[in-house]
């Protein structure tokens, strides 16, 4: 697909008038934001090629949790920024789980909104962009197609989220050896690690469940504590 | 239902009045009918039952005998007679018409009327009095003197026909057991209803708010009846109130947090429109919607945990591990304003808890900490393992190099806005130690703080090791 680069992005947030303010800011900014007032239109809206969505959890008609469902169901591979309340790690465990790219913790700065948002954009335009992004892994029994985007584990194929892909596209990268959480970070969201940040971690453990599922008991990825993840291949020590 | 309500309140029965009123009168009536028949059956003097074959025989072979004797001695019979009954285990005694005992020795007063009562059938019986046994009469025509024999015998216990014992223990057992088995369903059916609401109330004391008593009780006619719809009753309205309470936590955070959200992005509309003179000012703005997001946080997360009604969601944690994520996050931190973060652990530590909320506990320390220790200082957090009374504790502690505090602010250092310093614009709210104090109490847990000899404040905070190896996740 060529890169439409077309800088629109999709706001599902029933307060319009933030929405409205948004828009404002996002224009300076050099974005075009659309608006969603609820959970309905914004599903719809979500069809259409926006380079990221910006979903906020608490709505009152569907949360933005059966949004975030509904449209990654429909196979919407679009970059998702959860805008979930402040100190509540369910929702923000929750939403990565179900797919979302990354999340922002409400009130937040308006200069922390428009980095998470480069970040996500940058980071899916590299792979959009570039020439010779074919890339096939086959290590320790787990299978990574880029050009199809699909993970086979024991010949069984999962279903992954976009950043979730990415994240072990980079620890496959590397087999074998140790990546630091901010290399992982920068790989898998396009941004430097954070203070308190602990998303990556989400993303590695969402990942663990899944190739679980079809692995078993064999573990895959290890936490080096203090460090970061480890692709574990054939010739790894125990 | 209107049947059974009205049955209810024409029956005694359904009442706690009732059922204690009627079961006590019932046993004591009981009581009484069993008293009765044992006092007339210590009354009776003697219980007569008929002898077996083997005693007929004994009884017939001895007044054989006698009349033996009496043909060999003639009138010499009583002295012979005397002279066996000294030697042998039983003794024969003849009563004649004017009911006068012959022989020796003289039966004591007490089984006269024993004698009597035997004297009395027309066929020969057996009769106990303490430890004699008596059996007869046999009619013996001595020369044409009607005699009746009688024979003593000392009973050991084998002999002793235990009839009447044995009558006596039997009432005495079953009056034992019918009124053991009543007073214990009466002790049962109070007992088991006041079990149920104690581990209702329990229940509902450990934060499980949708407890109720159950049907059994609730539909049940009598007091405890009445105590288990009100309980239930209370159990409703408390649910609906924390709840209620809760949305409205959830409303206000939401609604207070909606307006922050749009100053911030209006801030930055402000920062791309104003010209250079105004950014100084904008900045100071966006610091202060900063805290004030802050201090809502903060004072809801306070205000939670406060609301005991909150269950906390309570797994092993790997102590260690936590501590470690957290000392990263906090070096980072200090690094900007030119301080260390050490974290030094003794060994390997399993707390029993909620993670985020111990984490936040400790975090609130230590940044607290950083933001007291001098630039180019450090703040020391070390762990150490207790035990005192067989509990196993370990003990977080964290130190700065900072001034410390005077006594006075010793002790109020944990309250909501207390201020040591008085230092409103470094971006406290005040809460953060006050947070601290009640993760680590909701936790069974305790939090002191105290000048170091070497200077600096420390902050100790004792939390239960739950110790093992297993994996953390697991609830406990």
């Amino acid at each position: 697909m060529p890169n439409l680069n077309n800088n629109r992005l999709l706001l599902i947030d029933d307060d319009t008038s933030l929405g409205q303010l948004l828009q404002e800011y996002l224009e300076i900014e050099g974005f075009r934001l659309d608006l969603a007032p609820n959970g309905k239109t914004g599903i719809a809206k979500a069809d259409k090629h926006y380079e990221l969505i910006l979903l906020d959890v608490m709505m009152p008609d569907i949360s933005g949790f059966d949004v975030l469902k509904q449209i990654r169901h429909s196979g919407n591979k679009t970059p998702i920024l959860m805008l979930t309340a402040k100190g509540d790690e369910m929702d923000r465990v929750l939403g990565l789980e179900l797919g979302a790219d990354d999340y922002l913790p409400k009130p937040y700065s308006h200069r922390e909104l428009v980095a998470r948002i480069r970040a996500l954009i940058r980071r899916s335009h590299i792979d959009d962009g570039g020439a010779p992004k074919h890339i096939k892994l086959a290590i320790n029994g787990v299978g990574l197609d880029t050009a199809t985007h699909t993970v086979t584990v024991n010949d069984q194929v999962l279903e992954f989220t976009t950043t979730e892909f990415r994240v072990l596209q980079a620890l496959m990268q590397e087999a074998g050896s140790v990546i630091d959480k901010n290399a992982l970070n920068l790989a898998a969201l396009g941004r430097p690690i954070e203070l308190y940040d602990r998303s990556i971690d989400m993303h590695v453990s969402n990942l663990r469940k899944k190739i679980a599922v079809a692995a078993g008991e064999d573990p895959k990825i290890r936490t080096i504590r203090g460090v970061g993840y480890l692709f574990i291949t054939e010739e790894t020590p125990a | 239902m209107k049947l059974r309500a009205l049955l209810a309140r024409a029956t005694p029965w359904h009442t706690l009045f009732g059922k204690i009123f009627l079961w006590f009168w019932l046993s004591s009536l009981l009581i009484m009918a069993m008293t009765n028949v044992v006092v007339k059956s210590i009354n009776k003097p003697f219980q007569l039952v008929a002898p077996s074959d083997i005693q007929i025989t004994t009884l017939v072979s001895q007044g054989r005998r006698v009349l033996e004797l009496y043909t060999r001695f003639g009138n010499d019979f009583f002295s012979e007679l005397t002279y066996i009954n000294e030697r042998e285990r039983t003794q024969v005694y003849l009563v004649d018409e004017n009911l006068d005992i012959h022989g020796t020795p003289r039966p004591s007063r007490d089984v006269y009327p024993l004698l009597m009562g035997l004297l009395d059938q027309e066929s020969p019986m057996i009769g106990t009095s303490k430890h004699e046994i008596w059996m007869g009469p046999a009619k013996l025509d001595l020369n044409g003197t009607v005699f009746y024999l009688l024979l003593r015998g000392i009973a050991n216990d084998a002999e002793l026909p235990m009839v009447s014992f044995h009558s006596e223990s039997l009432i005495f057992g079953v009056a034992l057991m019918l009124s053991g088995l009543l007073s214990a369903i009466l002790a049962w059916s109070f007992s088991r209803p006041l079990k149920q609401f104690r581990s209702a109330s329990q229940k509902l004391a450990n934060g499980n708010l949708a407890t109720r008593v159950g049907q059994s009780l609730t539909e049940r006619m009598d007091e405890f009846g009445i105590l288990g719809r009100d309980f239930d009753h209370m159990a409703d309205r408390l649910q609906n109130l924390v709840s209620a309470q809760q949305r409205l936590l959830g409303n206000v955070s939401h609604e207070l947090r909606s307006p922050i959200t749009r100053i911030q992005v209006a801030l930055g509309i402000a920062f791309q429109k104003a010209g250079p003179d105004a950014q100084n000012i904008l900045g100071r703005i966006e610091r202060e919607t900063v805290k004030l997001e802050h201090m809502i946080a903060q004072v809801l997360r306070l205000s939670r945990l406060e609301n005991q009604m909150q269950d906390l969601q309570k797994k092993r944690i790997d102590l260690n591990q936590l501590l470690e994520q957290l000392s990263d996050d906090a070096v980072f931190e200090a690094q900007a304003s030119n301080k260390h973060v050490t974290l030094t652990t003794d060994k390997h530590h399993w707390v029993c808890g909620e993670s985020t909320l111990l984490h936040s506990a400790i975090e609130n320390v230590v940044r607290n900490a950083i933001r007291f220790t001098p630039e180019n200082s450090s703040v020391d957090i070390t762990t150490r393992g207790l035990t005192f009374d067989g509990c196993t504790k370990v003990e977080i502690i964290v130190r700065d190099h900072g001034p410390g505090a005077s006594e006075m602010a010793l002790e109020h250092l944990f309250e909501p806005f207390y201020r040591a310093v008085d230092s409103a614009s470094d971006g406290g709210a005040g809460l953060g130690l006050s947070i601290a104090r009640q993760v680590v109490t909701r936790h069974g847990g305790f939090i002191s703080a105290r000048n170091h000899i070497d200077g600096g404040l420390e902050v100790v905070l004792q939390l239960l090791d739950c110790g093992g190896e297993s994996g953390s996740d697991a609830p406990c």
